[in-house]
């Protein structure tokens, strides 16, 4: 539900503009499509970028201002340049329209957008924060500030997140993001024997390095009338509350990890991205990314569209709609928390969950997936694919993993992975009303072609 | 079974004038007991004029000591020239790295045929040839010669509960080709050996097995079939006192063909049976000292009412998955049996004149319609078939073959059937080492060794992680 907000604009007072033309190559009808990209402008001494820039709209012949964001802005030597973004309302297949960007007005005063994003700090933490649009709320947690709860204000209303740990469910459980992540594998420490395996709260064979196990990481906001982008970084040490700080354990850094989220304020999805690289030699029994874990009973269905890679052009993958056990309590085998383990690739189109009585859905578009080592090109990481995980009265989640061993803590299942290790992906997470399966089916297709069809944009020179 | 009790085994044997001594050497690290051994021994001509009465098996404690005999069953008897091979089959216990030694006894004008026990038997009650064992009742399309309905016998005490796994009047689909038309790609039509009418048998029976050999051509519904058509040969074997169906197929194609899709090992079974559909991958990635796991799909109808028919997971399975599963966990009070049927791969083999025969999204299906569910492999599958884009052309000389085993047994939540199959699936695969002795003394040309029925299993590669669960 996008606010409306054009107006009409007046060109006398500016001293130029650039026009910039958006096209569909694809086909696809667009709508609400986020654009977002570099400009430069030249710009006098005294230049006001807060005030003194404007996206305009040529609406049959008449020029309407838009809501714009512009940011990562620099001046050298009197140029201007920057990326800036705003919303294209609609245009038809293989269609194009031509926006302006207006600058230099010394009497323009800042332009007042209305905001349909709403972010707010939260008592709870340097990191505590709840954003807030017409189809979701999302709160961040404390310290860390990774996304902890997540509402579908469309659908029922109620927090998806799930407990993995008891002693937290009174301190509002664990969090929905749960990646980038990794367990380092020190199977040589048998300070307090295989405890966990008797029973034992945790084992000293692993650390956690949880990127939501951050104390109040280094951090960089940006936010205007079209988004909030927030992005944090740091090492990543092994979790507080889930670390034995009696074991004799190397104090350096191993870990470090970048998360980025994007909320849009007429948007029912937000971007996330990662990246987590290791900074010296260790070992792992599984590093994973792309985790969205959810309360096991919040999800009726969970869909999986696979990658088109090698598909002939107009032929069509097969997309999987299975019913969930976990929320229903039918695992054949209860303890096994892997429905579907080595079989998924690690990049797929798109997969979600919904429920059919609630209608809240979540879709995940994966973006980008790219494995690198930064010293010497191909990473060394071995078992590598997309798992669904549910385990009733637990949780539901699908997670890329890396390393992945199946036989947990076995010394000889360990992966070395040398310095340099880099693992990036870029995923869409959409929140969404599921009425029928086919509508829903259609929109995901609809939204992952558009999401990875992105407009032509050409500036003019 | 029968087996000897005769004190005396030297003097039982008097009359025989020639045995063959097989070695059998088990590699596996685990005893395998029951194992149906299936050879082909060569022999004399002359010495093979009453091979259909005279041979006998007989385990050998050492080279010059009689054992217990043990029931068998000859077939596939050959004559080139000086030389005549048959094939025998009979059961062994061997246990973990050991080699037996089984003497084949043969020639002896005045021996009676031999009568053994066997729980296998074969009827015709006009609606197609039933085949049971005490594990399972499995009956034959009457046109086709396809299975057709499929029960499994679940025991408590002295009871024995006959459930049927399979829909009836519904042969199942085995092998199926979905031909492309260039001209009107629109309108593609399959064919299956579900289709056929009297096709050529031919049936091999005996106490240890029953075989039904199928040949015929696959046309597309509606056209005579011709030499230009792809040709298939389908193999069913039954084996005593095993829940386990063998089932193989060569499809072939004769001229460069346009297709949608080749689909292999479609089973079919009745939705209400069953309440999930498992597999175990095979993950080469893993390092050996790791354990699979095995995937689940909930399939029951109440819950995958409202999906569109046709496949519900595709293309992500492997082609060369393991092994797959439909089971049974519905345990209620009124019926408080679980069952399995399984499909453990054993053999595929696919080439074109040149290298290797041409595949399209090859995967494990998992399908549904009304109240039916199926799995199948295709080596080649296009889900848009009305583009002439996506029209797949088969090579002439291309050759399709598989070999699977399909299992019937009880399903357990305490993982006993899961590590069953894994064991089972690993010992099938795990070929036996079988030598003969003495060797032939002249440079007669021993045809080449064919491997019966079957061909050689191929799919150990698939098991050789530290376990499953």
């Amino acid at each position: 539900m996008k606010t409306e907000t054009k107006t009409r604009f007046d060109e006398e007072g500016w001293t130029g503009h650039r026009s910039v033309r958006l096209r569909d190559t694809a086909g696809l009808a667009r709508t609400l499509e986020p654009v977002d990209t570099e400009f430069s402008i030249p710009v006098p001494e005294g230049f006001r970028p807060d005030a003194e820039l404007r996206i305009i709209h040529l609406e049959a012949g008449q020029l309407m201002e838009i809501p714009s964001q512009f940011y990562d802005l620099t001046v050298v030597t009197g140029i201007l340049s920057g990326r800036v973004a705003f919303l294209m309302d609609h245009l038809q297949p293989h269609g194009q329209e031509e926006f302006r960007l207006y600058y230099g007005n010394s009497q323009a005063a800042p332009p007042t957008y209305p905001e349909s994003l709403r972010v707010t700090t939260g008592p709870d933490g340097p990191q505590h924060r709840v954003i807030e649009n017409d189809f979701y709320k999302i709160e961040t947690m404390p310290e860390s500030g990774q996304i902890w709860h997540m509402w579908n204000k469309k659908g029922a209303n109620t927090s998806w997140h799930h407990n993995e740990w008891d002693t937290n469910k009174d301190k509002g459980g664990d969090p929905c993001h749960w990646a980038p992540n990794c367990w380092a594998a020190y199977p040589e420490r048998i300070t307090n024997g295989y405890d966990v395996l008797a029973g034992g709260e945790d084992i000293d064979l692993i650390d956690w390095n949880y990127a939501f196990g951050w104390r109040d990481p280094e951090s960089r906001i940006i936010s205007g009338p079209i988004f909030t982008e927030i992005t944090r970084q740091g090492i990543v040490w092994p979790h507080p509350e889930h670390t034995n700080p009696e074991i004799k354990r190397d104090p350096s850094a191993f870990v470090e990890a970048r998360v980025t989220y994007r909320f849009y304020g007429d948007l029912p999805w937000f971007y996330q991205s990662s990246v987590l690289e290791t900074l010296k030699d260790m070992r792992c029994f599984f590093i994973r990314n792309c985790q969205f874990v959810f309360l096991a009973n919040i999800f009726s269905h969970t869909f999986i569209a696979p990658d088109r890679t090698g598909l002939l052009p107009t032929d069509e993958a097969e997309i999987a709609v299975l019913r969930l056990m976990g929320q229903i309590g039918r695992k054949p085998y209860t303890h096994q928390q892997h429905s579907l383990s080595n079989v998924l690739p690690s990049k797929l189109a798109y997969y979600g969950f919904y429920n059919e009585d609630t209608t809240d859905g979540f879709a995940l578009f994966q973006l980008t997936e790219k494995n690198s080592n930064i010293h010497q090109g191909e990473p060394v990481h071995s078992n590598h694919a997309t798992l669904f995980s549910e385990l009733p009265g637990w949780s539901a989640y699908y997670c890329r993993a890396l390393s992945y061993t199946n036989q947990r803590y076995n010394p000889e299942n360990a992966t070395f992975l040398p310095k340099g290790e880099r693992y990036e992906e870029e995923n869409i997470g959409f929140l969404f009303t599921h009425n029928n399966l086919p509508q829903t089916l259609e929109s995901m297709e609809n939204a992952d072609r558009q999401m990875k069809s992105p407009l032509e944009v050409t500036w003019d020179s | 079974m029968l087996f000897s009790t005769c004190e005396n085994k030297i003097m039982k044997y008097r009359g025989w004038n020639f045995e063959k001594t097989l070695l059998i050497r088990s590699e596996s690290p685990f005893d395998r007991r029951n194992e149906f051994i299936d050879v082909a021994v060569a022999v004399e001509t002359k010495c093979a004029a009453t091979f259909s009465r005279d041979v006998r098996v007989v385990m050998k404690p050492a080279w010059n000591r009689f054992g217990n005999e043990v029931p068998c069953q000859v077939y596939d008897i050959r004559e080139h020239g000086s030389i005549t091979v048959f094939r025998v089959a009979f059961v062994a216990d061997l246990p973990a790295h050991s080699t037996q030694r089984v003497g084949i006894l043969y020639d002896n004008p005045e021996a009676e045929s031999p009568r053994y026990e066997t729980d296998l038997v074969m009827s015709d009650e006009g609606k197609g040839t039933t085949i049971e064992n005490g594990h399972y009742r499995a009956r034959l399309d009457p046109e086709s010669g396809n299975l057709d309905a499929l029960s499994i016998k679940l025991r408590v005490l002295e009871y024995t509960h006959l459930k049927g796994l399979t829909p009836e009047c519904n042969p199942q689909g085995g092998v199926r080709v979905i031909f492309a038309n260039p001209k009107d790609p629109g309108k593609p039509s399959s064919a299956s050996a579900a289709n056929w009418q009297q096709p050529e048998t031919n049936w091999v029976e005996g106490p240890l097995f029953i075989s039904l050999v199928r040949r015929g051509r696959l046309a597309p519904v509606g056209q005579p079939a011709t030499d230009r058509h792809p040709s298939l040969e389908l193999t069913y074997r039954f084996v005593a006192d095993q829940p386990v169906i063998h089932v193989s197929s060569r499809l072939e194609f004769h001229e460069d063909t346009p297709v949608f899709g080749i689909h292999n090992d479609w089973v079919t079974v009745k939705k209400d049976c069953f309440s999930h559909y498992c597999f175990r991958p095979d993950t080469p990635s893993l390092p050996a000292t790791d354990v699979e796991e095995v995937g689940h799909i909930l399939v029951t109808a109440e819950h995958i009412q409202g999906l569109p028919p046709g496949p519900i997971f595709g293309g992500f399975l492997p082609y060369n998955l393991a092994w797959h599963a439909f089971i049974s966990t519905v345990r209620t009070q009124k019926f408080r049996f679980d069952y399995a049927l399984t499909g453990i791969r054993l053999h595929e083999s696919s080439q074109a004149p040149g290298g290797p025969a041409l595949h399209y999204r090859p995967a494990t299906y998992l399908s549904h319609d009304r109240d039916q569910l199926s799995w199948f492999r295709a080596p080649v599958y296009v889900k848009k078939q009305n583009r002439t884009e996506n029209i797949i052309t088969i090579p002439k000389g291309s050759v399709y073959a598989e070999t699977y085993a399909l299992h019937l047994g009880e399903w357990d939540e305490k993982k006993n059937w899961l590590h069953q199959i894994d064991a089972l699936g690993k010992r099938l695969n795990q070929p036996l080492t079988i030598t003969q002795h003495p060797c032939l003394l002249d440079d007669t040309i021993i045809p080449e060794e064919d491997s019966g029925l079957f061909q050689s299993p191929n799919f150990g590669f698939a098991y050789k992680k530290a376990g499953v669960r």
